[in-house]
């Protein structure tokens, strides 16, 4: 990254204003900051976290051997400093650095309701751990809550998104294939990765066994193909969540906001906790933001003429929640009362997997930063059993490694020579599914707990309603059908639902609607109650659809960007 | 418990509950008491544990060097020559080339909990005495046939438990030395090399015939 020295430490409060604050540099603050900044504001960006250097804290290629725990992790450092943030894969022994500390950032749980928040506090956020997986929202999800009377309506629909899917996914760089499935939109694609043997060999099976009804495509991912904007194409060298040096997948790092540093108009301020949006009554308007270094704990207060809130899903509502005033006594821009109402995530967990006999002869080559995606037909081309809305599957076919032998009989010179040679086919598939926005899953502050800068935290109650669960046997079910009916043997499927939050696509909590009774946002991702402040992350989604969201919060927060500077111009905000 | 659940069970499957059982719901409630009952920095070989660390050299030289590991040089003796006889030097070399006694000794002093230790420990120190009783001499010195006769029953052992519904395999220490032979062999350099493991790659291949090595020509 580019951003010089001088802007990133040491930067004072000045009487200036600026244009526009952005709170958080992940994926949806990296966004506002990059189309803010080429739109001609002067953007001042502020991370919670410590700067991240990839020449410095990047480590994709770092042996295994190099590692004392040789990929096992530090489990007594995980114990002690991320009980929570363990539970996520890619908490591994090179990336635990880009997860938060669990003891500095506490949150509270019903006791029946675990909930699993994972977090990343540094510049770039969790873009640089997260799994790439773009897919469109269609009018099947932007309609769903109107249709069935459950939640409040969306106000925009797929044609007010379509063409800023269009503007992020040419920058951002997705590789995949158009399918012309309406329920997943096709995008601007770079050229698709390779199915391995036996994944094509299912998705032909599946496509015949189910009359063209189940569509199996490769995974779209915002990895490279080619070079791309100055960016290498990809080597498939594997570890994607380490960090990724040609910057061939996406995070805000390695794109965003060196676009935005390039401009002369972005000032990043990393360390620096964002406590509060300072409301100004007599303007009715936000004047800015009150922050606590998280290094030195000192207090200041930046101001700008705009704010931008992209700093997840949760702290963003966490931060409207502890912006309390006489005018907003429960939260900026909570005059409707839903605010930290309507959390969601996606089902995880359930799915099937099995071996393929076959193809001894064959084996992938490289380690594909990506997997295969089953396009949702339940509600789309199949009807369900007993659920509302659907879910997608991804997994992947592979050769099994040197591990199966921890669970094989054998030792000496015979047992070494097989476990040098690829195992047998195999084939995992997990269900995605949509969660419904309900009103009983919610975060609050907790009155008895504040976390290391003195901030006080989130209270978390969700859990899985039947609804969910219903569609997850169906997911089991189904994933073990199509598994068979593309010759897998030994199926066995995963029954366990893991708790919300470890999908990582948490969401909803400052929801978008048409009406500010019901709703916190409007279509343009603006608080009702305070024209100068915009929430422009995953907060916003008043329902969740199947779909990985983040290509959906990078292309709300480029349109509210654009629609801020507009309005702006105007004099509307 | 096996964490999968056969096909064969659908049925039940589908008319059950399918959320984590609950006591698996509080296993991953209870992380602040956990963090209270943390061990704290790994001190290997703590006064009085009574698991056999040496006190530690109290020269001055000894006291430079790291603390005394719980992998004692006996031990990663019995350890090495245990692993040379599950991934042996082939036309390609063994898992004594692999740094074993080095990943173990990070294991036992600061990974494994306090109780998988001990009886990972408990296992290690009983090998010698089993074969000096069978074959008259400590398992590093045992012909190549007596060792292989000896890890044979082991690996048996391993093998019956894992197959026996009622028993937890990963309680037997034997287990953990196989787990950490191979996890050591396969991720060193001299392993990786034998895999012809590659960093990089120009593309991926999802339908590429095997090499010379994945083949076993």
């Amino acid at each position: 990254m580019t951003i010089a020295r001088r802007d990133l430490f040491h930067i004072r409060p000045r009487r200036q204003e600026y244009d526009a604050i952005v709170v958080g540099s992940g994926m949806s603050g990296g966004w506002a900051a990059k189309e803010l900044t080429e739109l001609g504001a002067r953007v001042l960006v502020l991370e919670a976290g410590p700067m991240i250097v990839p020449e410095r804290d990047y480590a994709e290629h770092l042996p295994t051997y190099e590692m004392p725990y040789r990929g096992w992790n530090d489990r007594r450092a995980l114990a002690a400093e991320q009980p929570v943030q363990r539970e996520c894969y890619a908490c591994d022994e090179v990336a635990r650095k880009f997860f938060v500390n669990d003891i500095e950032n506490p949150y509270t749980t019903d006791a029946d309701k675990p909930f699993l928040w994972i977090r990343g506090r540094q510049v770039g956020g969790r873009s640089i751990m997260w799994a790439r997986q773009c897919y469109r929202l269609s009018d099947l999800d932007f309609e769903a809550n109107a249709r069935e009377g459950y939640g409040v309506d969306w106000p925009i629909r797929y044609a007010d998104l379509a063409p800023w899917y269009a503007h992020v996914e040419a920058f951002v760089g997705i590789s995949g294939r158009a399918e012309g499935l309406p329920q997943v939109p096709d995008g601007v694609f770079l050229p698709p990765m390779q199915m391995s043997c036996v994944e094509e060999q299912v998705a032909g099976a599946i496509d015949t066994a189910f009359g063209g009804r189940r569509r199996m495509t490769i995974g779209r991912t915002a990895v490279l193909t080619r070079d791309h904007k100055g960016r290498r194409a990809c080597h498939y060298c594997g570890p994607c969540h380490r960090g990724c040096r040609t910057r061939s997948y996406f995070s805000s790092i390695n794109a965003t906001l060196p676009a935005a540093e390039t401009t002369g108009r972005m000032t990043l301020r990393p360390n620096s906790v964002v406590a509060e949006v300072v409301w100004n009554p007599r303007a009715g308007r936000a004047s800015g933001v009150r922050v606590i270094d998280a290094e030195t704990h000192e207090e200041m207060e930046f101001h700008a003429r705009t704010v931008f809130l992209g700093a997840s899903a949760l702290e963003s509502t966490r931060l409207l929640l502890n912006s309390k005033s006489p005018d907003f006594p429960d939260g900026l821009a909570n005059s409707s009362g839903v605010l930290g109402k309507y959390l969601m995530d996606h089902t995880m967990g359930v799915g099937a997997r099995a071996t393929f006999p076959g193809r001894e002869d064959r084996t992938t080559r490289g380690r594909r930063p990506n997997g295969v995606y089953i396009a949702r037909f339940r509600n789309v081309t199949e009807p369900s059993p007993d659920f509302l809305r659907g879910y997608g599957y991804q997994g992947s076919a592979t050769r099994e490694g040197w591990g199966r032998g921890m669970s094989m009989p054998g030792f000496g010179a015979g047992f070494k020579r097989d476990l040098l040679r690829p195992g047998p086919w195999s084939f995992g598939i997990s269900g995605f599914g949509e969660c419904l926005p309900r009103e009983e899953n919610h975060v609050a502050l907790d009155p008895d707990q504040v976390d290391a800068w003195g901030i006080p935290t989130l209270r978390i109650s969700c859990a899985w309603s039947a609804n969910e669960r219903a569609m997850m046997r169906d997911a089991a079910l189904q994933a073990a059908e199509m598994l068979e009916a593309g010759g897998g043997r030994d199926i066995t499927i995963d029954t366990e639902m893991t708790p919300p939050g470890l999908t990582i696509h948490e969401m909803g909590t400052a929801r978008m609607g048409r009406d500010p009774a019901t709703s916190v946002l409007n279509a343009h991702n603006q608080a009702w109650d305070v024209p100068n402040l915009f929430v422009i992350d995953g907060a916003s989604m008043t329902s969740s659809g199947c779909q990985n969201p983040s290509l959906t919060y990078m292309a709300f927060a480029a349109r509210a960007s654009h629609y801020a500077v507009w309005a702006a111009r105007r004099g509307e905000v | 418990m096996k964490r999968r659940t056969a096909i064969g069970v659908l049925g039940g499957v589908a008319g059950g509950p399918l959320l984590m059982p609950l006591d698996e719901l509080r296993r991953m409630l209870a992380w602040r008491e956990q963090v209270l009952a943390a061990v704290g920095p790994a001190e290997a070989g703590g006064a009085g544990s009574g698991n056999g660390a040496p006190a530690g050299d109290d020269t001055a030289e000894g006291a430079a060097m790291q603390a005394a590991s719980f992998l004692t040089p006996a031990r990663a003796r019995v350890m090495e020559a245990l692993a040379e006889v599950i991934i042996p030097a082939t036309d390609t070399p063994g898992a004594s080339e692999a740094g074993v006694s080095g990943f173990v000794a990070a294991l036992v002093d600061g990974w494994l909990d306090d109780d998988d230790r001990d009886r990972f420990l408990a296992g290690l120190d009983a090998v010698d005495p089993a074969c000096r009783a069978r074959f008259g001499t400590p398992f590093a010195e045992c012909a190549p046939g007596e060792q292989a006769a000896f890890v044979r029953g082991l690996d048996e052992e391993l093998t019956r438990l894992r197959e026996d519904r009622a028993a937890d395999e990963s309680q037997y220490f034997f287990h953990d030395v196989k787990r950490f032979t191979l996890t050591a062999y396969f991720t060193s350099d001299v392993g990786l090399d034998a895999l012809g493991y590659r960093t990089t790659f120009r593309t991926f291949e999802g339908c590429a015939p095997l090499t010379a090595a994945e083949a076993g020509r």
